[in-house]
Protein backbone atom coordinates (compact mmCIF):
# COMPACT_ATOMS: atom_id res chain seq x y z
CA UNK A 1 0.00 0.00 0.00
CA UNK A 2 0.92 3.56 -0.70
CA UNK A 3 0.27 7.31 -0.54
CA UNK A 4 0.11 8.17 -3.94
CA UNK A 5 2.55 10.55 -5.63
CA UNK A 6 -0.10 12.74 -7.03
CA UNK A 7 -2.84 12.68 -4.05
CA UNK A 8 -5.62 13.29 -6.70
CA UNK A 9 -5.15 9.68 -8.25
CA UNK A 10 -6.78 7.66 -6.30
CA UNK A 11 -9.79 9.71 -5.96
CA UNK A 12 -10.31 9.69 -9.70
CA UNK A 13 -10.43 5.69 -9.28
CA UNK A 14 -13.16 6.55 -6.98
CA UNK A 15 -14.82 9.24 -8.84
CA UNK A 16 -17.54 6.95 -11.18
CA UNK A 17 -18.59 4.88 -8.41
CA UNK A 18 -19.06 8.10 -6.67
CA UNK A 19 -21.02 9.96 -8.61
CA UNK A 20 -23.26 7.19 -10.04
CA UNK A 21 -23.90 6.95 -6.13
CA UNK A 22 -24.79 11.01 -6.06
CA UNK A 23 -26.87 10.62 -9.21
CA UNK A 24 -28.72 7.61 -7.93
CA UNK A 25 -28.11 6.54 -4.61
CA UNK A 26 -28.34 9.85 -1.73
CA UNK A 27 -30.91 11.18 -3.59
CA UNK A 28 -33.26 8.17 -3.43
CA UNK A 29 -32.02 7.23 0.81
CA UNK A 30 -32.44 10.63 1.58
CA UNK A 31 -35.80 11.28 0.37
CA UNK A 32 -37.23 7.89 1.78
CA UNK A 33 -35.95 8.67 4.95
CA UNK A 34 -37.84 12.47 4.78
CA UNK A 35 -40.74 10.35 3.52
CA UNK A 36 -41.13 8.03 6.52
CA UNK A 37 -42.16 11.15 8.64
CA UNK A 38 -44.87 12.38 6.13
CA UNK A 39 -48.07 10.84 4.97
CA UNK A 40 -48.46 11.21 1.05
CA UNK A 41 -50.37 9.34 -1.50
CA UNK A 42 -47.77 9.88 -4.18
CA UNK A 43 -48.02 12.10 -7.33
CA UNK A 44 -47.52 15.21 -6.12
CA UNK A 45 -45.87 16.25 -3.05
CA UNK A 46 -47.01 19.63 -2.10
CA UNK A 47 -49.78 17.29 -0.70
CA UNK A 48 -48.05 15.59 1.43
CA UNK A 49 -48.48 16.16 5.13
CA UNK A 50 -45.65 16.20 8.34
CA UNK A 51 -46.98 14.30 10.53
CA UNK A 52 -43.61 13.95 12.70
CA UNK A 53 -43.33 9.62 14.39
CA UNK A 54 -47.17 9.12 13.62
CA UNK A 55 -46.13 6.02 10.84
CA UNK A 56 -43.93 4.82 13.22
CA UNK A 57 -46.76 4.65 16.00
CA UNK A 58 -48.65 3.38 13.58
CA UNK A 59 -47.53 0.08 12.90
CA UNK A 60 -44.73 -0.39 16.12
CA UNK A 61 -46.71 0.58 18.76
CA UNK A 62 -50.36 -0.33 17.42
CA UNK A 63 -51.97 3.06 16.71
CA UNK A 64 -52.67 0.97 13.72
CA UNK A 65 -53.86 -2.73 15.23
CA UNK A 66 -53.88 -4.27 11.53
CA UNK A 67 -51.05 -2.85 10.20
CA UNK A 68 -49.10 -3.37 13.47
CA UNK A 69 -49.91 -7.26 13.60
CA UNK A 70 -48.73 -7.40 9.87
CA UNK A 71 -45.73 -6.00 10.59
CA UNK A 72 -44.73 -7.92 13.18
CA UNK A 73 -45.70 -11.16 11.41
CA UNK A 74 -43.88 -10.22 8.52
CA UNK A 75 -40.35 -9.57 10.44
CA UNK A 76 -41.33 -12.64 12.13
CA UNK A 77 -41.45 -14.68 8.73
CA UNK A 78 -38.16 -12.83 7.52
CA UNK A 79 -35.89 -14.17 11.10
CA UNK A 80 -38.06 -17.69 10.35
CA UNK A 81 -36.45 -17.50 6.78
CA UNK A 82 -32.92 -16.14 8.19
CA UNK A 83 -32.76 -19.01 10.30
CA UNK A 84 -34.01 -22.08 9.26
CA UNK A 85 -31.80 -21.03 5.47
CA UNK A 86 -28.80 -21.23 7.70
CA UNK A 87 -29.95 -23.71 10.05
CA UNK A 88 -30.55 -26.42 7.21
CA UNK A 89 -28.09 -25.31 4.46
CA UNK A 90 -24.96 -24.60 6.51
CA UNK A 91 -25.02 -28.05 7.71
CA UNK A 92 -25.70 -30.14 4.39
CA UNK A 93 -23.58 -27.83 2.25
CA UNK A 94 -20.98 -28.99 4.50
CA UNK A 95 -21.60 -32.68 4.84
CA UNK A 96 -21.74 -32.93 1.23
CA UNK A 97 -19.18 -30.66 0.41
CA UNK A 98 -16.77 -33.62 2.36
CA UNK A 99 -18.84 -36.15 0.43
CA UNK A 100 -17.90 -34.77 -2.43
CA UNK A 101 -14.41 -34.29 -2.03
CA UNK A 102 -13.44 -37.73 -2.64
CA UNK A 103 -15.58 -38.48 -5.56
CA UNK A 104 -14.40 -39.46 -8.66
CA UNK A 105 -17.52 -37.51 -10.63
CA UNK A 106 -16.71 -34.42 -9.40
CA UNK A 107 -17.06 -32.56 -12.55
CA UNK A 108 -20.26 -33.97 -13.41
CA UNK A 109 -21.46 -33.34 -9.84
CA UNK A 110 -20.07 -30.00 -9.31
CA UNK A 111 -22.22 -29.26 -12.92
CA UNK A 112 -25.47 -30.69 -11.66
CA UNK A 113 -25.58 -28.98 -8.56
CA UNK A 114 -24.56 -25.73 -10.19
CA UNK A 115 -28.12 -25.49 -11.93
CA UNK A 116 -30.07 -24.26 -9.34
CA UNK A 117 -27.92 -21.43 -8.73
CA UNK A 118 -27.57 -20.14 -12.10
CA UNK A 119 -31.54 -20.74 -12.55
CA UNK A 120 -32.94 -19.84 -8.95
CA UNK A 121 -35.30 -16.54 -10.42
CA UNK A 122 -38.26 -15.72 -11.24
CA UNK A 123 -39.00 -18.53 -13.82
CA UNK A 124 -37.97 -21.17 -11.13
CA UNK A 125 -40.25 -19.45 -8.66
CA UNK A 126 -43.02 -20.11 -11.46
CA UNK A 127 -41.88 -23.95 -11.04
CA UNK A 128 -42.33 -24.20 -7.65
CA UNK A 129 -45.63 -22.74 -7.05
CA UNK A 130 -46.27 -26.16 -9.88
CA UNK A 131 -44.52 -28.59 -8.03
CA UNK A 132 -46.30 -27.12 -4.96
CA UNK A 133 -49.73 -27.62 -6.11
CA UNK A 134 -52.35 -29.84 -4.66
CA UNK A 135 -51.52 -32.33 -7.29
CA UNK A 136 -47.72 -31.35 -7.12
CA UNK A 137 -44.65 -33.38 -7.04
CA UNK A 138 -44.18 -32.56 -2.77
CA UNK A 139 -47.36 -34.21 -2.30
CA UNK A 140 -46.97 -36.88 -4.58
CA UNK A 141 -43.96 -37.32 -3.23
CA UNK A 142 -44.93 -37.55 0.82
CA UNK A 143 -47.97 -39.80 -0.39
CA UNK A 144 -45.53 -42.53 -1.57
CA UNK A 145 -43.19 -42.51 1.07
CA UNK A 146 -46.34 -42.96 3.13
CA UNK A 147 -46.12 -39.72 5.20
CA UNK A 148 -49.84 -38.77 4.56
CA UNK A 149 -49.62 -36.46 7.52
CA UNK A 150 -47.19 -34.21 5.43
CA UNK A 151 -49.54 -34.15 1.99
CA UNK A 152 -51.22 -30.44 2.11
CA UNK A 153 -54.85 -31.01 0.23
CA UNK A 154 -54.28 -27.70 -0.42
CA UNK A 155 -50.81 -27.79 -1.76
CA UNK A 156 -48.25 -26.54 0.62
CA UNK A 157 -48.47 -22.98 -0.81
CA UNK A 158 -52.07 -22.77 -0.41
CA UNK A 159 -52.18 -23.33 3.53
CA UNK A 160 -51.23 -20.45 6.08
CA UNK A 161 -50.02 -23.37 7.93
CA UNK A 162 -47.41 -24.16 5.47
CA UNK A 163 -46.64 -21.26 3.13
CA UNK A 164 -44.32 -20.37 4.42
CA UNK A 165 -42.65 -23.59 4.61
CA UNK A 166 -42.90 -23.65 0.89
CA UNK A 167 -41.35 -20.22 0.53
CA UNK A 168 -38.31 -21.59 2.78
CA UNK A 169 -37.83 -24.72 1.32
CA UNK A 170 -37.72 -23.47 -2.19
CA UNK A 171 -34.89 -21.02 -0.67
CA UNK A 172 -32.95 -23.61 0.53
CA UNK A 173 -32.68 -25.02 -2.85
CA UNK A 174 -32.03 -22.09 -4.50
CA UNK A 175 -28.96 -21.52 -1.97
CA UNK A 176 -27.71 -24.80 -1.03
CA UNK A 177 -25.66 -25.20 -3.95
CA UNK A 178 -23.67 -22.06 -3.71
CA UNK A 179 -22.58 -22.71 -0.32
CA UNK A 180 -21.56 -26.39 -0.66
CA UNK A 181 -19.69 -25.46 -3.79
CA UNK A 182 -17.62 -23.02 -1.86
CA UNK A 183 -17.79 -25.58 1.36
CA UNK A 184 -15.92 -28.05 -1.56
CA UNK A 185 -13.16 -25.00 -3.45
CA UNK A 186 -12.32 -24.56 0.29
CA UNK A 187 -11.66 -28.21 1.73
CA UNK A 188 -9.62 -29.21 -1.83
CA UNK A 189 -7.47 -26.07 -1.49
CA UNK A 190 -5.72 -27.27 1.55
CA UNK A 191 -2.36 -29.54 0.45
CA UNK A 192 -3.04 -32.98 1.74
CA UNK A 193 -0.10 -33.17 2.87
CA UNK A 194 -0.26 -30.96 5.61
CA UNK A 195 -3.19 -34.05 7.55
CA UNK A 196 -0.53 -36.62 6.24
CA UNK A 197 2.62 -34.35 7.93
CA UNK A 198 -0.17 -33.96 11.17
CA UNK A 199 -0.69 -37.17 11.53
CA UNK A 200 3.11 -38.36 11.79
CA UNK A 201 3.21 -35.73 14.80
CA UNK A 202 0.43 -37.66 16.45
CA UNK A 203 -1.91 -35.26 15.68
CA UNK A 204 -5.86 -36.97 16.68
CA UNK A 205 -8.43 -36.52 14.12
CA UNK A 206 -10.31 -33.55 16.03
CA UNK A 207 -7.06 -31.91 16.11
CA UNK A 208 -6.63 -31.64 12.84
CA UNK A 209 -9.84 -30.93 12.14
CA UNK A 210 -9.69 -28.03 14.21
CA UNK A 211 -6.06 -26.82 13.37
CA UNK A 212 -6.53 -27.32 9.94
CA UNK A 213 -10.51 -27.77 8.32
CA UNK A 214 -11.72 -25.45 10.94
CA UNK A 215 -9.68 -22.33 10.09
CA UNK A 216 -10.73 -22.47 6.12
CA UNK A 217 -14.19 -22.93 6.54
CA UNK A 218 -14.57 -20.66 9.05
CA UNK A 219 -14.44 -17.31 6.54
CA UNK A 220 -16.34 -19.25 4.14
CA UNK A 221 -19.19 -20.04 6.55
CA UNK A 222 -19.23 -16.30 7.84
CA UNK A 223 -19.73 -15.42 3.73
CA UNK A 224 -22.59 -17.73 3.28
CA UNK A 225 -24.62 -16.84 6.59
CA UNK A 226 -24.16 -13.07 5.81
CA UNK A 227 -25.80 -13.87 1.77
CA UNK A 228 -28.70 -16.34 3.20
CA UNK A 229 -29.70 -13.99 6.28
CA UNK A 230 -29.28 -10.85 4.27
CA UNK A 231 -31.12 -12.88 1.16
CA UNK A 232 -33.90 -13.56 3.57
CA UNK A 233 -34.30 -9.82 4.76
CA UNK A 234 -34.32 -8.60 1.04
CA UNK A 235 -36.13 -11.64 0.19
CA UNK A 236 -39.23 -10.06 -1.86
CA UNK A 237 -39.16 -11.67 -5.76
CA UNK A 238 -40.04 -15.31 -4.42
CA UNK A 239 -42.73 -14.66 -2.36
CA UNK A 240 -43.96 -11.85 -4.32
CA UNK A 241 -44.46 -14.59 -7.31
CA UNK A 242 -45.56 -17.77 -4.94
CA UNK A 243 -47.90 -16.66 -2.77
CA UNK A 244 -48.29 -12.54 -2.83
CA UNK A 245 -47.23 -13.18 1.25
CA UNK A 246 -50.65 -14.95 1.51
CA UNK A 247 -53.51 -16.92 2.35
CA UNK A 248 -54.44 -14.43 4.76
CA UNK A 249 -50.58 -12.90 5.17
CA UNK A 250 -49.27 -16.21 6.74
CA UNK A 251 -45.90 -15.57 4.01
CA UNK A 252 -45.97 -11.54 4.29
CA UNK A 253 -42.29 -10.70 4.95
CA UNK A 254 -41.35 -6.90 5.14
CA UNK A 255 -40.36 -6.65 1.10
CA UNK A 256 -43.84 -7.24 0.39
CA UNK A 257 -45.91 -5.64 3.19
CA UNK A 258 -43.89 -2.27 2.00
CA UNK A 259 -44.70 -2.72 -1.49
CA UNK A 260 -48.12 -3.23 -1.47
CA UNK A 261 -48.67 -0.32 1.32
CA UNK A 262 -47.00 1.54 -0.85
CA UNK A 263 -47.85 0.76 -4.58
CA UNK A 264 -51.57 -0.50 -3.30
CA UNK A 265 -52.50 1.18 -0.79
CA UNK A 266 -50.77 4.45 -1.55
CA UNK A 267 -49.52 5.22 1.65
CA UNK A 268 -45.95 6.02 0.93
CA UNK A 269 -44.56 7.52 3.84
CA UNK A 270 -46.06 4.13 6.21
CA UNK A 271 -43.85 2.25 3.34
CA UNK A 272 -40.70 4.15 4.06
CA UNK A 273 -40.67 3.94 7.82
CA UNK A 274 -41.93 0.52 7.73
CA UNK A 275 -38.71 -0.42 5.66
CA UNK A 276 -36.55 1.82 7.39
CA UNK A 277 -37.71 0.42 10.57
CA UNK A 278 -36.47 -3.39 9.13
CA UNK A 279 -33.29 -1.29 8.15
CA UNK A 280 -32.61 -0.45 11.91
CA UNK A 281 -32.94 -4.01 12.74
CA UNK A 282 -30.93 -5.42 9.94
CA UNK A 283 -28.40 -3.40 11.49
CA UNK A 284 -27.79 -5.55 14.16
CA UNK A 285 -26.88 -8.14 12.17
CA UNK A 286 -24.86 -5.86 9.88
CA UNK A 287 -22.60 -5.03 12.83
CA UNK A 288 -22.22 -8.82 12.59
CA UNK A 289 -21.46 -8.89 9.05
CA UNK A 290 -19.38 -5.60 9.21
CA UNK A 291 -16.89 -7.69 11.24
CA UNK A 292 -16.47 -10.37 8.68
CA UNK A 293 -16.58 -7.80 5.78
CA UNK A 294 -13.92 -5.90 7.52
CA UNK A 295 -10.64 -5.57 5.02
CA UNK A 296 -7.34 -4.66 5.69
CA UNK A 297 -7.30 -0.76 4.59
CA UNK B 1 -17.77 -44.14 4.17
CA UNK B 2 -18.64 -46.86 2.18
CA UNK B 3 -18.42 -45.84 -1.85
CA UNK B 4 -22.14 -46.39 -2.59
CA UNK B 5 -23.36 -44.43 0.15
CA UNK B 6 -21.64 -41.35 -1.26
CA UNK B 7 -23.14 -41.83 -4.41
CA UNK B 8 -26.32 -42.51 -3.32
CA UNK B 9 -25.89 -38.95 -1.26
CA UNK B 10 -24.43 -37.38 -4.06
CA UNK B 11 -26.91 -38.33 -6.93
CA UNK B 12 -29.98 -37.92 -4.41
CA UNK B 13 -28.77 -34.46 -3.92
CA UNK B 14 -28.64 -34.20 -7.67
CA UNK B 15 -32.15 -35.42 -7.96
CA UNK B 16 -33.20 -32.70 -6.06
CA UNK B 17 -31.63 -30.26 -8.33
CA UNK B 18 -32.34 -31.49 -11.47
CA UNK B 19 -36.63 -32.49 -10.61
CA UNK B 20 -37.40 -29.08 -11.06
CA UNK B 21 -35.84 -28.96 -14.68
CA UNK B 22 -36.96 -31.86 -15.69
CA UNK B 23 -40.61 -31.21 -14.56
CA UNK B 24 -40.54 -27.39 -16.03
CA UNK B 25 -39.43 -28.93 -19.53
CA UNK B 26 -41.51 -32.08 -19.48
CA UNK B 27 -44.86 -29.53 -18.74
CA UNK B 28 -44.10 -27.60 -21.10
CA UNK B 29 -44.26 -29.90 -23.69
CA UNK B 30 -48.02 -31.38 -22.48
CA UNK B 31 -51.04 -30.27 -23.51
CA UNK B 32 -52.86 -27.81 -21.67
CA UNK B 33 -55.47 -30.69 -20.51
CA UNK B 34 -52.74 -33.30 -19.56
CA UNK B 35 -50.42 -30.17 -17.30
CA UNK B 36 -53.64 -30.32 -15.30
CA UNK B 37 -53.70 -34.18 -14.87
CA UNK B 38 -53.89 -35.15 -11.15
CA UNK B 39 -51.31 -36.43 -10.09
CA UNK B 40 -48.57 -34.45 -11.77
CA UNK B 41 -46.22 -36.48 -13.19
CA UNK B 42 -42.92 -34.69 -15.27
CA UNK B 43 -43.19 -36.73 -18.16
CA UNK B 44 -46.05 -35.43 -21.08
CA UNK B 45 -48.87 -38.76 -21.53
CA UNK B 46 -49.01 -38.57 -25.16
CA UNK B 47 -47.24 -37.01 -28.02
CA UNK B 48 -44.81 -34.34 -27.31
CA UNK B 49 -46.27 -30.68 -27.97
CA UNK B 50 -44.10 -28.74 -29.31
CA UNK B 51 -46.21 -25.50 -30.82
CA UNK B 52 -47.04 -24.36 -27.29
CA UNK B 53 -43.21 -22.85 -27.81
CA UNK B 54 -44.36 -21.25 -30.75
CA UNK B 55 -47.60 -19.79 -29.26
CA UNK B 56 -45.96 -18.34 -26.23
CA UNK B 57 -43.03 -16.79 -28.77
CA UNK B 58 -45.72 -15.63 -30.83
CA UNK B 59 -48.16 -14.23 -28.02
CA UNK B 60 -45.90 -12.07 -26.38
CA UNK B 61 -42.83 -10.39 -28.48
CA UNK B 62 -41.13 -12.85 -26.67
CA UNK B 63 -37.90 -11.90 -28.98
CA UNK B 64 -38.08 -8.21 -27.97
CA UNK B 65 -37.80 -9.25 -24.37
CA UNK B 66 -35.06 -11.44 -24.68
CA UNK B 67 -32.93 -8.19 -26.76
CA UNK B 68 -33.99 -6.53 -23.97
CA UNK B 69 -32.89 -8.62 -21.22
CA UNK B 70 -29.42 -9.06 -22.81
CA UNK B 71 -29.00 -5.47 -23.85
CA UNK B 72 -29.70 -4.94 -19.75
CA UNK B 73 -27.32 -7.69 -18.61
CA UNK B 74 -24.61 -7.39 -20.36
CA UNK B 75 -24.58 -3.46 -19.76
CA UNK B 76 -25.06 -3.80 -16.10
CA UNK B 77 -22.29 -6.10 -16.19
CA UNK B 78 -19.54 -4.04 -17.87
CA UNK B 79 -20.69 -0.99 -16.02
CA UNK B 80 -20.33 -2.76 -12.53
CA UNK B 81 -17.10 -4.72 -13.82
CA UNK B 82 -15.49 -1.42 -14.68
CA UNK B 83 -16.51 1.24 -11.78
CA UNK B 84 -16.16 -1.25 -9.10
CA UNK B 85 -12.61 -2.55 -10.02
CA UNK B 86 -11.45 0.84 -10.07
CA UNK B 87 -12.80 1.67 -7.10
CA UNK B 88 -11.42 -1.84 -5.52
CA UNK B 89 -7.89 -0.56 -7.27
CA UNK B 90 -7.93 2.61 -5.23
CA UNK B 91 -8.78 0.98 -1.62
CA UNK B 92 -6.39 -1.91 -2.16
CA UNK B 93 -2.95 -0.29 -3.58
CA UNK B 94 -3.41 4.09 -1.92
CA UNK B 95 -3.58 5.21 1.33
CA UNK B 96 -5.44 8.66 0.93
CA UNK B 97 -8.33 10.86 3.24
CA UNK B 98 -11.69 9.44 3.77
CA UNK B 99 -10.92 5.69 2.40
CA UNK B 100 -12.20 4.20 5.74
CA UNK B 101 -15.54 6.21 5.90
CA UNK B 102 -16.33 6.16 2.15
CA UNK B 103 -15.14 2.09 2.13
CA UNK B 104 -17.52 1.68 4.90
CA UNK B 105 -19.97 4.24 3.51
CA UNK B 106 -20.56 1.50 0.30
CA UNK B 107 -20.53 -1.73 2.13
CA UNK B 108 -23.12 -0.15 4.05
CA UNK B 109 -25.70 -0.23 1.22
CA UNK B 110 -25.65 -3.57 1.27
CA UNK B 111 -28.14 -3.62 4.29
CA UNK B 112 -30.55 -1.07 2.98
CA UNK B 113 -33.59 -2.95 1.78
CA UNK B 114 -34.14 -2.54 -1.71
CA UNK B 115 -37.48 -2.07 -1.52
CA UNK B 116 -37.12 0.84 1.27
CA UNK B 117 -35.19 3.07 -1.57
CA UNK B 118 -38.05 2.30 -4.57
CA UNK B 119 -40.40 4.86 -4.29
CA UNK B 120 -37.58 8.21 -4.48
CA UNK B 121 -35.95 6.17 -6.24
CA UNK B 122 -38.16 6.24 -9.09
CA UNK B 123 -39.32 10.09 -8.44
CA UNK B 124 -35.80 10.36 -8.76
CA UNK B 125 -35.36 8.87 -12.28
CA UNK B 126 -38.42 10.18 -13.23
CA UNK B 127 -37.25 13.65 -12.86
CA UNK B 128 -34.06 13.04 -14.28
CA UNK B 129 -36.26 11.86 -17.75
CA UNK B 130 -34.87 8.16 -17.32
CA UNK B 131 -38.40 6.60 -16.70
CA UNK B 132 -39.15 3.87 -19.77
CA UNK B 133 -35.45 3.74 -20.74
CA UNK B 134 -32.45 1.08 -20.50
CA UNK B 135 -30.66 3.46 -18.34
CA UNK B 136 -33.22 4.00 -15.96
CA UNK B 137 -32.92 0.41 -15.63
CA UNK B 138 -29.40 0.05 -15.81
CA UNK B 139 -28.14 2.78 -13.35
CA UNK B 140 -29.65 1.41 -10.32
CA UNK B 141 -28.93 -1.98 -10.92
CA UNK B 142 -25.06 -1.23 -11.24
CA UNK B 143 -25.07 1.42 -8.04
CA UNK B 144 -26.97 -1.51 -6.07
CA UNK B 145 -24.23 -4.48 -6.52
CA UNK B 146 -21.85 -1.97 -5.58
CA UNK B 147 -21.20 -3.38 -1.61
CA UNK B 148 -20.59 -6.75 -2.59
CA UNK B 149 -18.33 -6.13 -5.82
CA UNK B 150 -16.31 -3.29 -4.02
CA UNK B 151 -15.53 -5.84 -1.25
CA UNK B 152 -14.99 -8.95 -3.26
CA UNK B 153 -12.87 -7.29 -5.68
CA UNK B 154 -10.35 -5.37 -2.48
CA UNK B 155 -10.26 -8.21 -0.96
CA UNK B 156 -8.76 -9.88 -4.64
CA UNK B 157 -6.66 -7.24 -5.48
CA UNK B 158 -5.32 -7.31 -1.57
CA UNK B 159 -3.85 -10.98 -2.26
CA UNK B 160 -1.78 -10.01 -5.50
CA UNK B 161 1.95 -9.43 -4.54
CA UNK B 162 2.62 -5.57 -3.91
CA UNK B 163 5.86 -6.22 -5.97
CA UNK B 164 3.94 -6.53 -9.29
CA UNK B 165 3.03 -2.99 -9.03
CA UNK B 166 6.56 -1.78 -7.84
CA UNK B 167 8.21 -3.55 -10.65
CA UNK B 168 5.38 -2.31 -12.96
CA UNK B 169 6.48 1.30 -11.27
CA UNK B 170 9.99 0.48 -12.33
CA UNK B 171 9.35 -0.32 -16.13
CA UNK B 172 7.84 2.96 -16.50
CA UNK B 173 3.97 2.26 -16.14
CA UNK B 174 1.64 5.18 -15.17
CA UNK B 175 -0.89 4.50 -12.66
CA UNK B 176 -3.85 4.02 -14.78
CA UNK B 177 -1.92 1.58 -17.00
CA UNK B 178 -1.15 -0.72 -14.17
CA UNK B 179 -4.69 -0.79 -13.07
CA UNK B 180 -5.29 -2.15 -16.63
CA UNK B 181 -2.90 -3.77 -17.89
CA UNK B 182 -1.61 -5.73 -14.87
CA UNK B 183 -4.52 -5.22 -11.95
CA UNK B 184 -7.56 -5.77 -14.40
CA UNK B 185 -6.18 -9.22 -16.24
CA UNK B 186 -4.68 -10.88 -12.78
CA UNK B 187 -8.21 -10.05 -10.93
CA UNK B 188 -10.31 -12.45 -13.89
CA UNK B 189 -11.49 -14.94 -11.85
CA UNK B 190 -13.16 -12.22 -9.53
CA UNK B 191 -14.48 -10.30 -12.07
CA UNK B 192 -15.69 -13.88 -13.14
CA UNK B 193 -17.79 -14.50 -9.87
CA UNK B 194 -19.38 -10.68 -9.89
CA UNK B 195 -19.86 -10.63 -13.63
CA UNK B 196 -21.71 -13.99 -13.29
CA UNK B 197 -23.80 -12.96 -9.74
CA UNK B 198 -24.77 -10.06 -11.76
CA UNK B 199 -25.22 -11.21 -15.13
CA UNK B 200 -28.04 -13.91 -13.09
CA UNK B 201 -29.19 -10.65 -11.16
CA UNK B 202 -29.86 -8.69 -13.68
CA UNK B 203 -31.66 -11.47 -15.73
CA UNK B 204 -33.98 -12.05 -12.75
CA UNK B 205 -34.63 -8.72 -11.78
CA UNK B 206 -38.17 -7.77 -11.95
CA UNK B 207 -39.14 -5.40 -9.51
CA UNK B 208 -37.27 -2.49 -10.39
CA UNK B 209 -37.96 -3.04 -14.42
CA UNK B 210 -41.69 -3.70 -13.01
CA UNK B 211 -41.91 -0.10 -11.79
CA UNK B 212 -39.55 2.33 -13.90
CA UNK B 213 -41.17 0.53 -17.04
CA UNK B 214 -44.50 0.75 -18.56
CA UNK B 215 -43.82 0.51 -21.91
CA UNK B 216 -44.29 -3.12 -23.15
CA UNK B 217 -41.36 -2.44 -25.25
CA UNK B 218 -38.85 -2.80 -22.67
CA UNK B 219 -40.33 -5.23 -20.57
CA UNK B 220 -37.36 -7.86 -19.96
CA UNK B 221 -38.18 -11.87 -19.99
CA UNK B 222 -38.88 -12.70 -16.74
CA UNK B 223 -41.97 -9.27 -16.81
CA UNK B 224 -42.98 -10.93 -19.91
CA UNK B 225 -43.19 -13.96 -18.20
CA UNK B 226 -45.36 -12.22 -15.32
CA UNK B 227 -47.79 -10.73 -17.79
CA UNK B 228 -47.81 -14.21 -19.18
CA UNK B 229 -49.04 -15.92 -15.95
CA UNK B 230 -51.73 -12.86 -15.44
CA UNK B 231 -53.45 -13.34 -18.92
CA UNK B 232 -53.51 -17.43 -18.84
CA UNK B 233 -54.68 -18.87 -16.25
CA UNK B 234 -53.08 -22.33 -14.64
CA UNK B 235 -51.81 -23.30 -17.83
CA UNK B 236 -48.87 -24.89 -16.86
CA UNK B 237 -47.52 -25.76 -19.88
CA UNK B 238 -47.46 -22.23 -21.54
CA UNK B 239 -45.83 -20.99 -18.90
CA UNK B 240 -43.52 -23.39 -18.41
CA UNK B 241 -42.41 -22.90 -21.82
CA UNK B 242 -42.31 -19.49 -21.16
CA UNK B 243 -40.13 -20.11 -18.28
CA UNK B 244 -37.70 -22.66 -19.75
CA UNK B 245 -37.46 -19.47 -22.89
CA UNK B 246 -36.12 -16.88 -19.80
CA UNK B 247 -33.93 -19.79 -18.12
CA UNK B 248 -32.34 -21.15 -21.05
CA UNK B 249 -29.98 -18.35 -21.85
CA UNK B 250 -28.28 -18.39 -18.18
CA UNK B 251 -28.72 -22.59 -18.46
CA UNK B 252 -26.13 -22.58 -21.62
CA UNK B 253 -23.94 -20.26 -20.81
CA UNK B 254 -23.28 -20.69 -17.13
CA UNK B 255 -22.38 -24.41 -16.62
CA UNK B 256 -18.81 -24.28 -18.02
CA UNK B 257 -17.81 -21.11 -16.09
CA UNK B 258 -18.64 -22.86 -12.62
CA UNK B 259 -14.51 -23.14 -12.16
CA UNK B 260 -13.98 -19.09 -12.54
CA UNK B 261 -16.63 -18.34 -10.21
CA UNK B 262 -15.56 -20.32 -7.47
CA UNK B 263 -12.03 -19.43 -7.98
CA UNK B 264 -13.30 -15.68 -7.51
CA UNK B 265 -15.35 -16.69 -4.81
CA UNK B 266 -13.21 -18.29 -2.61
CA UNK B 267 -10.41 -16.14 -3.18
CA UNK B 268 -12.45 -13.45 -1.71
CA UNK B 269 -13.66 -15.75 1.03
CA UNK B 270 -10.22 -17.32 2.12
CA UNK B 271 -8.57 -14.13 3.20
CA UNK B 272 -4.75 -14.49 3.89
Amino acid sequence: MIAARKKWVPYLFLLPGILLFLFVGVYSVGFSVVLSFYNWAGIDFSTARFEGLDNFRDFLLGDDPVMTRNFYYALLHNFEMAVFGTLFTIPIALALAFVLQHSKLVGFYRTVYFLPMVASGVAIFYVWKGLFEPSGALNSLFAWLGLDFLVAPNGMLGSSSTSLVGIILSGIWGGLPGTLLLYYAGLSSVDPTLYEAAGVDGASRLTMIRKITWPLVKPITLIAVIQIVNGAFQSFENVYIMTGGGPSGSSEVVGTLVYRTAFLNNDYGLASAIGWTSFLVTGLIAIFSFRSLRTDL
Amino acid sequence: MKTWIRHILLLLYGATCVYPFVWMIGTSLKTSRDALAHPQTPFPAGKLQWSTYGDVWNKLSFGRYFMNSAIVSLLVVAGVVIVYTMMAFAFAKFTFAGKKTIYYTFIALLLIPGVTVLIPLYINMTNLGLNNTYLGIILPMINGAAPFAIFLFTSYFRTLSHELYESAVLDGCGTFKIYYRVYLPLALPAIGTIAIMNFIGSWNNILWPMIIVDSKDLFTLPMGLMYLDSSSFKKWNELMAGALITVIPILLTFPFMQKLYIQGMSAGSVKS
